[in-house]
């Protein structure tokens, strides 16, 4: 294998593995948008305040994906140190 | 001109003489739509006539209606509950669906009847004078408070879920490498709901809103706290009216009367009426 070759190699591999990282921070980041836009919709059931009547009637029926998202981040909180570590890949 | 005319203040001030004689005055100029919004109607009462939720002729160029403020409320828990069942079908498999009807007694449902009741007036007027008996003052605040709470919470939630739908867009070109336009429909109700309540502010905003207050310490001092609500919400185009004032040198000072003459009284309180009239002039 040329030096070239390899220099390619390793910079494709370089390449997949920010991609890859880069991949995971943005769906760490995009879960976790989703649980706080879950929270302030219907956080209510555990005490957070809800949004005005005419709001939270409008969308209810549209918020099956939301009570799941709440549903998990329970599971989630119950271990919230091996959350955050796993996120920095930290074992 | 303002032509949505909203009259406020403390129970018992005289809003809904106040309103009625101004409706009865204005209706020489323009047609006159006159709505009591108030549960505790007595606008009939006024008029010595039945009044529905219908609006009514009541003279030459002046409808009222006493407003079903539950009719709006039905209206809209009915719509919600048959949006629900399209989305959570299976439970009227075990027959699960009437706790739904818990939508009735959600926490500022009035508020948000009065809102319907008001847009749909509003989106059925013609070039009217649109008048508006208000409920005493805690509901009356609530009313206009919620359109601005509600604006804020959607301005918030949109910027969110708007960021959602970016993240999830960037990550399917990434992932797929196209990007992928989801139709995200919560974003699209809650961009409705913003229209709706950014076109009824724009209406508040160009409403002139009287406060009645009487000649004594406790309608005035509820009135002066009318005022500051107000203003927090930005509604700056209100006037204060005293009304049952007898010693009253200021046009804007409606005298004592001991009877419902409508025509006596406009006669004998020229300088209310016109001031009433000119400060409608934007």
């Amino acid at each position: 294998m040329s030096i070239w070759q390899k220099i390619k190699d390793f910079w494709k591999n370089f390449d997949q593995f920010n991609r890859q990282n880069y991949v995971e921070m943005q769906q760490q980041e995009l879960a976790e948008l989703e649980t706080i836009f879950a929270l302030l919709t219907i956080g209510n059931f555990i005490g957070l305040p809800n949004p005005p009547s005419h709001v939270a009637l409008e969308i209810i029926s549209a918020l099956d994906k939301e009570f799941d998202i709440l549903v998990n981040s329970v599971e989630k909180s119950l271990d919230s140190t091996g959350y955050l570590l796993g996120i920095f890949d930290i074992d | 001109m303002f032509k949505t005319i909203f009259f406020l203040g403390k129970g018992g001030v005289g809003k809904t003489t106040t309103s009625a004689l101004s409706s009865y005055f204005l209706s020489q100029f323009r047609p006159v739509e006159l709505y009591s919004l108030d549960q505790a109607h007595n606008l009939g009462d006024v008029f010595n006539l039945k009044l529905s939720d219908r609006p009514q002729q009541v003279r030459k160029n002046l409808m009222a209606a006493e407003v079903d403020l539950n009719f709006w409320q039905k209206k809209y828990i009915n719509n919600l509950k048959s949006s629900v069942k399209k989305s959570y079908a299976y439970l009227t498999a075990y027959n699960l669906m009437s706790y739904l009807d818990l939508f009735e007694y959600a926490p500022d449902i009035e508020e948000l009847a009065l809102i319907l009741a008001v847009n749909q007036i509003w989106s059925s007027a013609a070039d009217n004078f649109i008048i508006f008996d208000m409920p005493p003052t805690a509901l009356s605040i609530q009313f206009f408070k919620s359109v601005h709470r509600n604006l804020i919470w959607l301005d918030k939630l949109i910027s969110l879920r708007k960021k959602i739908k970016q993240k999830r867009e960037i990550l399917s070109q990434i992932q797929l490498g196209k990007k992928t336009i989801e139709t995200d429909k919560i974003l699209n109700k809650l961009l409705d709901l913003q229209q709706f309540y950014t076109n009824f502010n724009q209406n508040l905003q160009k409403s002139k809103l009287f406060i009645i207050q009487n000649p004594d310490k406790l309608s005035h001092l509820e009135a002066q706290r009318i005022i500051e609500s107000l203003k927090q919400l930005n509604l700056t185009n209100f006037s204060l009216i005293t009304n049952k004032a007898q010693n009253c040198q200021s046009p804007q000072c409606l005298k004592n009367f001991s009877d419902l003459d409508f025509d006596r009284i406009i006669s004998e309180n020229q300088d209310f009426f016109n001031w009433l009239r000119q400060s409608l002039e934007s």
